[in-house]
């Protein structure tokens, strides 16, 4: 009876402790949440299960998990920031010069219907007589007067050709003339005329850079444009430029009299025309000037004692 | 008169049902059209751009070609495609590159157009070691 006495009294004693204990910890989690803060939790020592979480391996799991996901970060910021890109150089003049083409479509004339004269053909027979092999280019028949031959510049090793129509039909210039044509205008661009005089100051840093986060510079592309349009319409070529096309020419062609004596006689032939037709008076701008070009060519007299 | 109109229709039918979808080419130039027939000249019935997806279609699963062109479906539109612009595989553009700088260039719809217009054009030519 004594024993039962003390089992319920002790029992009766633990209840009460442990409600005690209950209503402290919701008294003060009550009193957390008052204030603002999160209920109480028993916080976890992890040093205690350090050793466990090691011997699971999952602690270096944790940092190549966090290093996969570090590199597809990376690697979608490298992607975003790619998308900002500008051509290179390779690329850069290809596409502008045939921007410039399509812009000035309706000016040069060049979408209309036209007779294949075969000149791809004829100027691939002529360059590699000549050993010049893997140049990849693009004839474009233009049907103005304005525009009389040209060279753009492209990709490595990749050239666009104009050639006006009205012009090769006036001069009535055989396929091995236009062929000496084209060459002359491939030399100019092999040279570097035509970029040196359309890279306008900021140009060389735009090309192959990246504008995230920065305005994208539509002024320098108008600029380029222009240069474009002054080189092709207005200023072309000077004497210096000239001269050194019209001695590599010369120095290419001595070899072979037949080339040579064409390309003379087609000189020849445009001196003619620039003298005597008025549409095409403009060409002395362009290219200075067949005149002089004949002199250069002529062959020097030496006096004999 | 009546038997003959049937004996055409008869005729026509097959032809127009077996011409199928062989295989699927992508475009590969920057832009380029659709044309009516099989010319360079030929009017355009579509501007496309580069890696657009192309039915090549075929009877029997041969191809139908005309000198250069295929005869291609591309959306609602059958007409010809120069070869030469077709690849197997999907191309890496020049859009899909740089595509912001290609977005700030600003090409109107006519540009593009234009664009297109301008590879029916050109001549082109390769110098080889012979």
């Amino acid at each position: 009876m004594k024993k039962a006495l003390l089992i319920t009294l002790f029992i009766l004693f633990a209840a009460s402790s442990s409600a005690q204990v209950v209503a402290a910890n919701e008294k003060s989690s009550k009193d957390n949440e008052e204030k603002g803060l999160e209920p109480m939790v028993a916080p976890v020592d992890f040093d205690k299960i350090k050793d466990v979480i090691q011997n699971d391996r999952l602690g270096s799991e944790v940092v190549k998990k966090t290093e996969v996901i570090k590199k597809k970060q990376q690697k979608r910021a490298v992607k975003k920031v790619g998308k900002y890109n500008i051509p290179d150089s390779d690329e850069f003049w290809s596409f502008f010069s045939e921007y410039w083409l399509v812009k000035n479509a309706t000016v040069l004339k060049w979408d209309f219907k036209k007779p294949d004269y075969g000149l791809d053909e004829s100027f691939k027979s002529f360059l590699e007589s000549l050993g010049i092999f893997e140049v990849r280019y693009k004839i474009l028949l233009v049907n103005t007067p304005d525009v009389t031959h040209f060279a753009l510049p492209s990709n490595e090793d990749e050239y666009i050709f104009l050639l006006s129509v009205p012009f090769i039909r006036t001069l009535d210039l055989s396929k091995l003339e236009i062929s000496l044509l084209l060459f002359e205008d491939y030399l100019r661009v092999k040279y570097g005329y035509f970029k040196n005089y359309a890279s306008v100051p900021g140009l060389e840093n735009f090309i192959g850079g990246n504008f995230y986060q920065k305005d994208f510079n539509v002024n320098l592309l108008e600029k380029v444009a222009r240069k474009y349009d002054e080189i092709i319409f207005d200023k072309g070529f000077n004497f210096q430029q000239q001269f050194n096309v019209t001695s590599r020419m010369n120095a290419m062609l001595k070899s072979n009299t037949k080339l040579w004596n064409g390309y003379y006689l087609m000189i020849g032939k445009i001196d003619n025309l620039v003298k005597t037709n008025f549409l095409y008076q403009k060409y002395l701008k362009i290219y200075p000037s067949p005149e002089l070009q004949l002199s250069w060519l002529r062959p020097k007299r030496k006096k004999v004692l | 008169m009546r038997g003959l109109c049937c004996l055409l229709l008869l005729l026509s039918f097959p032809t127009f049902s077996s011409e199928k979808s062989v295989r699927v080419s992508y475009y590969n130039n920057l832009f380029g059209h659709i044309h009516k027939n099989a010319s360079r000249y030929s009017q355009s019935l579509s501007t496309i751009g580069c890696g657009h997806p192309i039915k090549i279609l075929g009877v029997k699963g041969e191809e139908i070609s005309s000198g250069e062109f295929y005869k291609v479906k591309v959306g609602p539109y059958v007409g010809f495609i120069d070869k030469k612009y077709l690849s197997s595989k999907k191309p890496t553009c020049f859009q899909d590159r740089y595509p912001r700088f290609f977005d700030n260039v600003g090409l109107s719809l006519t540009d593009m157009y234009y664009w297109g217009k301008l590879y029916d054009q050109y001549a082109y030519g390769r110098s080889t070691v012979q």
